[in-house]
């Protein structure tokens, strides 16, 4: 069974072909990358897929069930964070997973709980008085992915989780989205840092230009070599050509 | 350096947005026209001249305390930090610039009104008058430019929102209701008259001696002053008042440059959000146990927290209190229950672009399974407990207190009318017409351009002005008795169920068929979306002329 399962997802802003076609099966239980260069479509392509942004064609499918068709059933086996959106600003980390839970229906309890737990393993709960607002670029990321884990969800979609945010905070995420695959979830994860997807997926797609330019296990994509030398392949070599400028240097 | 930065001023203003510069450059001529069709007229005392060259005058002033000062300008000073020359350079090149933009000309052309009035009087009241449009432009700009610099750090404070908030309400009070204090004495109360009104006779006889002296000697009139003392032959008078210009220009312009240098020599940093977290408010405690009552406890945190909505929120309280106190001291109490409904007009104008300010966060509510509901009919309660509640307060209240009991079931009526539909409609062009702004995320202080909904505002104001009339003419219609306060509540209570529910309903529909669409529509920014109407234009423009060819 797939976790996640995008067909032929395209999307055309007027004459420019953003995302072209993109095929995508994350296996449950599987931890996937989505690699490429900047304005590669990772984010279009994701916040499609998670039912952000209508499709120009194409679908996508949580454990076989349509983010458009069925939205509510879909959406509660999903968790999200996306890149560059805003959340109710002016609540503070903790007021903010209140929020949340409530919204969602889940017990007082429960949300207080594990909020708790949260704001603590996430070195989050420091800020009390903090708004969102005023956060870091790297303490944003960890309440988005607070929120995208509050409800217990099976699937996780991760635009750029770990942009900003400071190593000791990105062991800990690593720790907690390695358990949760342990624990049979699956994630999906977009990032241009190859080490950090090499160390932790066991599935990648590279895409480029909009269009999925390999993708499988990590040993089928990244073949004899790293994943670097591979995606610098496919990606196009030109674009590494070392060179210098000529007046840097001339004293 | 001075010609660069002049430059790069003008390059950025060409470059735009100019839709608010523009309006503002066309109410600007209209108004600077009637100053000099003033100062012409024989028909009008020369002390409106003055008067109304001090009020030019004071908008200078209040001009930053309203726009809240924050980052107002064109030009940041975080721009000139790193460049390798010393901040003293920096701002005496600055300096011409502050004297570039649509406001110092619409001035310049009501101050020529000074030259008018002297002309009859000769080539040397002329030379004076001249020699005083150029100073009293100086202290103005200068006055405000330096104000601006010394409030910019108040008004990112919780005082400097009060500060905005009141100057603001008052202005919109006495634009709206500044005509009570003339038609008072002449209409008392309903179906009572009094002294008639002469408006030619006031022209005529002018300003009392003290206000006038108020005036000439205050800072804003010494302009006027000294061509006044001109035009009556006293030189000695017009050159103390042209001195007292120079003195306070170069003084004011001394003191700018001072604390330009001082805010150039700052270290650059993200302003943080005026209001930091503290306790929830009890109401949002214990409302936030479903999924309804957790987004009205998240809109009472935000209507408290967020800068704009906290001056939204008050200018939709304090407006029509500030109608209501300037109506009860021309006479006129009869007309304070009515204020229970102006607040629902107000309130509503407030409250307009709620969805565009919060901006992005849209994508959480679709995400999250039954949240749309929740979400349109949350913030409509919170608006409820927030507007809607002190309105009808005030309305019931004020009906003892003036006595006027014959208006009490009219005026209660219209006010559940005009907070029902006002509940409705406040989500419902929310969701339809938004003004996209700066993002929620970025928004950190006021002053950052959160969007413009003034048409959507007018759009609103005419919706739930009708609204409040809709009870007395529905019963009228039906043959009911507007003046039986059973009839009233039945017919409000109606009209104000039907008022919430259907236009709440729509947004509901809507956000669930098009959410996606219209968050890309709050991702895409103000930028894109001017482009895309200008595009649209485009569009339309060559269809039309391939048309006709």
């Amino acid at each position: 069974m797939n976790a996640l399962e995008f067909t032929g997802l395209t999307k055309r802003f007027g004459d420019k072909l953003a995302v072209d076609g993109v095929d995508l099966r994350v296996p449950a239980g599987s931890f996937y990358g989505v690699v490429g260069p900047n304005g590669a479509g990772k984010t279009t392509t994701l916040t499609m897929g998670v039912g952000l942004l209508r499709p120009t064609s194409g679908g996508s499918r949580v454990f076989g069930v349509d983010v458009w068709e069925r939205r509510e059933e879909a959406m509660e086996l999903l968790g999200v964070l996306p890149d560059s959106m805003s959340v109710p600003e002016r609540l503070t980390g903790r007021e903010l997973l209140r929020y949340i839970g409530r919204l969602r229906g889940l017990d007082r309890r429960v949300v207080a709980e594990r909020s708790e737990e949260l704001l603590d393993v996430l070195g989050l709960a420091g800020d009390e008085r903090t708004l969102v607002v005023d956060y870091s670029t790297g303490m944003r990321k960890k309440i988005l992915l607070a929120t995208a884990l509050l409800h217990g969800p099976r699937v996780l979609v991760l635009d750029e989780p770990f942009e900003a945010v400071d190593p000791v905070s990105g062991a800990t995420i690593r720790g907690i989205l390695n358990d949760f695959v342990a624990g049979g979830g699956s994630v999906v994860l977009s990032s241009h840092v190859m080490a950090l997807v090499e160390n932790l997926c066991d599935r990648v797609a590279i895409v480029h230009a909009g269009r999925v330019v390999a993708d499988g296990t990590l040993d089928e994509v990244r073949a004899d070599g790293s994943l670097e030398d591979r995606f610098i392949d496919l990606v196009g070599a030109e674009r590494v050509a070392v060179r210098t400028l000529s007046w840097l240097g001339e004293r | 350096m001075k010609t660069t930065i002049l430059g790069l001023k003008g390059r950025i203003l060409t470059h735009g947005p100019n839709e608010e510069r523009g309006f503002a450059l066309c109410v600007g001529l209209v108004l600077a026209g009637g100053v000099i069709w003033l100062a012409r007229s024989p028909l009008v005392h020369p002390d409106w001249v003055l008067a109304a060259l001090a009020g030019w005058g004071l908008m200078w002033i209040i001009g930053p305390l309203t726009q809240a000062g924050a980052h107002g300008g064109v030009l940041r000073t975080e721009w000139f930090r790193l460049l390798p020359a010393r901040p003293r350079e920096v701002a005496r090149a600055w300096l011409p610039s502050e004297f570039a933009g649509v406001g110092p000309l619409v001035t310049l052309i009501a101050l020529a009104a000074i030259v008018v009035y002297a002309a009859p009087a000769g080539g040397l009241a002329v030379a004076v008058a001249v020699v005083a449009v150029a100073g009293q432009l100086a202290v103005l700009v200068l006055l405000s430019k330096t104000m601006v610099l010394l409030i910019g750090g108040v008004m990112r404070t919780r005082f400097g929102v009060e500060v905005a908030a009141f100057q603001m309400s008052l202005m919109l009070a006495i634009a709206f209701a500044g005509w009570i204090p003339f038609a008072a004495p002449v209409v008392p109360g309903p179906g009572q008259r009094g002294a008639p009104f002469d408006l030619l006779a006031l022209a005529k006889s002018g300003l009392p001696a003290g206000v006038v002296d108020v005036l000439t000697w205050s800072p804003v009139g010494w302009g006027m002053g000294a061509a006044r003392a001109a035009v009556a032959g006293d030189l000695g008078g017009a050159a103390v008042f042209l001195a007292l210009l120079v003195v306070l220009a170069v003084a004011l312009a001394a003191l700018w440059r001072v604390l330009m240098v001082r805010r150039l020599s700052l270290p650059p940093s993200r302003p943080v959000a005026a209001t930091g977290g503290g306790r929830e408010p009890y109401l949002a405690s214990i409302l936030g146990r479903s999924p309804v009552g957790a987004v009205a406890a998240r809109e009472l945190i935000t209507w408290r927290r967020d800068p704009a909505r906290a001056l939204e929120l008050r200018h939709g309280l304090l407006t029509p209190a500030l109608m209501g106190v300037i109506a009860g001291l021309s006479g006129w109490t009869w007309a304070l229950p009515s204020v229970g409904a102006l607040i629902a007009m107000f309130a509503a104008m407030a409250s307009v672009n709620l969805y565009a300010l919060d901006g992005t966060a849209l994508w959480q509510t679709l995400l999250t399974p039954r949240a749309i509901r929740a979400d349109v009919r949350g913030r409509q309660l919170a608006w409820g407990l927030l507007f809607a509640v002190p309105a009808l307060v005030w309305t019931v209240v004020s009906l003892p207190l003036t006595g006027a009991w014959w208006a009490g079931p009219v005026a209660v009526g219209a006010a559940v009318a005009g907070l029902g539909v006002g509940a409705g409609m406040i989500v419902l062009l929310g969701v339809t017409m938004p003004a996209v702004g700066m993002d929620a995320r970025h928004r950190t202080e006021l002053g950052q351009r959160a969007g413009d909904p003034s048409g959507q505002q007018m759009l609103l104001w005419i919706a739930v002005g009708a609204a409040c009339a809709a009870p007395s003419l529905l019963l009228l219609l039906v043959g009911g008795d507007p003046s039986s306060w059973l009839h009233q509540l039945v017919a409000s209570a109606l009209i104000a169920a039907a008022g919430v529910w259907l236009p709440g309903r729509i947004a509901i529909v809507r956000l669930t068929r098009g959410g996606d669409e219209f968050l890309l529509a709050l991702r895409s920014g103000p930028a894109t979306a001017a482009q895309k109407a200008r595009d649209a234009w485009r569009k339309a423009l060559t269809q039309a002329r391939a048309k006709t060819s």
